[in-house]
């Protein structure tokens, strides 16, 4: 199922604490980059979130990653 | 992937064959090589096979790419940074290289995480360096094969596509972690590869300070948590005013001090399930605190270089490339 804004996973994955040990590298630091900016500028989740959906939609390794949560 | 260690006349051989190749070894050595599809760096420092640890500045250390479809090498100056995404190939992985105390190395460890398509594909590479005794005297350099320059600035790429079937694995292995009896957590307040003040456990401190009066071991890194990889930056220097570091710590980013490591030749050991076949580098202060010359480093092979990159700059971390039949 394609993930949107509201999906289950998008909560997780912006989530601290969230193990993501299983994903690539490639989105562990990415998703961490997220995280950390969400943190810093909570306004910019909307745009995060957006940036988080194209990136999984670009990018199969990354929507398998986060298939997993 | 075929890693050896070569005289400059064999890496040339394999070079005017049609090899695609990253190279690593001393500016002298690096000058020798014929052009072609190949980018290389400056290193006198490797870990061998046979002999683990070495200095050695006649022989070059050879990745060979075998199985390729194609292969761009190139170099990109500083203001062009940021379109090295523009070259990445399907079904592929890029091989970077930059100058070690460069202002590309600023610019891409500051800048890179914005970069469009930045983790589209395995970004892999490593600092170029200098022997110790010649840091400040000599700059290190990254070369170019396409048109056989060398650089102190700017990045070297190679772009490389590989053949239907097959696929690249990148990760790291890091011997560090955070310290068992000391769970303070440090942020910063921005961005740099240098830092005055800092915020342990919520309050504000002197970090310089802090530093000196914890008698905090500055051979360990700080460690942050990237989602589960554990991402060191290492201490540089501390100054009377502020701690200087080998790479930029981030806002918002929580660190931990490191456990000490007291074996490095054993740690890295414990975490190689099969001595590496494919690319990796491995950390100068790992080199040298690990007292790794003439010792093995877990079955790895490879560059000893100055910082590594894995998607981002790394300190203090072994970084690995396998080519897989997927």
């Amino acid at each position: 199922m394609a993930l949107t804004p509201t999906s289950p996973q998008i909560a997780r994955l912006l989530t601290e604490g969230t193990d993501l040990s299983k994903a690539s590298l490639a989105t562990r630091i990415m998703i961490a980059r997220i995280r950390t900016e969400v943190k810093l500028n909570p306004a910019c989740r909307s745009a995060k979130v957006d940036e988080l959906l194209q990136f999984a939609a670009n990018n199969a390794f990354a929507a398998a990653d986060i298939a997993k949560l | 992937m075929k890693n050896e260690f070569l005289t400059p006349s064999e890496a040339a051989a394999r070079i005017h064959a049609g090899h695609v190749m990253a190279i690593a070894g001393s500016e002298t050595a690096l000058a020798q090589l014929p052009k072609g599809r190949w980018i290389g760096g400056t290193t006198v420092y490797f870990m061998t096979a046979e002999k683990g640890g070495v200095v050695d500045h006649d022989h070059l250390f050879c990745t060979t790419f075998s199985d390729v479809a194609e292969a761009h090498p190139r170099h990109l100056p500083n203001a062009q940074m940021h379109q090295l995404t523009d070259g990445y190939l399907p079904n592929g992985f890029t091989m970077i290289l930059i100058p070690g105390f460069s202002a590309a190395l600023e610019q891409f460890a500051q800048q890179s995480a914005g970069y469009a398509d930045l983790y589209a594909q395995p970004l892999a590479g490593w600092i170029a360096g200098v022997h110790l005794d010649d840091v400040g005297r000599v700059a290190p350099r990254v070369f170019d094969g396409a048109t056989g320059q060398s650089h102190t600035e700017g990045v070297a790429l190679l772009h490389v596509a590989l053949p239907v079937g097959k696929s690249v694995d990148l990760d790291i292995v890091n011997i560090f972690t955070p310290q068992a009896g000391d769970t303070r957590e440090i942020t910063f307040h921005a961005q740099g590869f240098s830092a005055s003040r800092a915020v342990v456990d919520g309050v504000e401190v002197d970090f310089a300070q802090f530093v000196r009066q914890s008698g905090i071991d500055t051979r360990m890194p700080l460690l942050a948590d990237y989602a589960g990889a554990t991402i060191n930056v290492s201490f540089h220097s501390v100054a009377d005013d502020h701690v200087q570091f080998y790479a930029p710590v981030q806002p918002g980013v929580v660190y931990r001090l490191a456990e000490p490591v007291l074996d490095y030749s054993t740690a890295f050991a414990r975490q190689t399930i099969t001595p590496a076949e494919g690319l990796s580098c491995n950390c100068i202060l790992n080199f040298v605190h690990g007292h790794l010359q003439g010792r093995p480093a877990g079955g790895y092979v490879g560059p000893i270089t100055f910082g590594e990159v894995a998607y981002m700059l790394l300190n203090q971390t072994l970084v690995k490339l396998d080519i897989r039949t997927a």
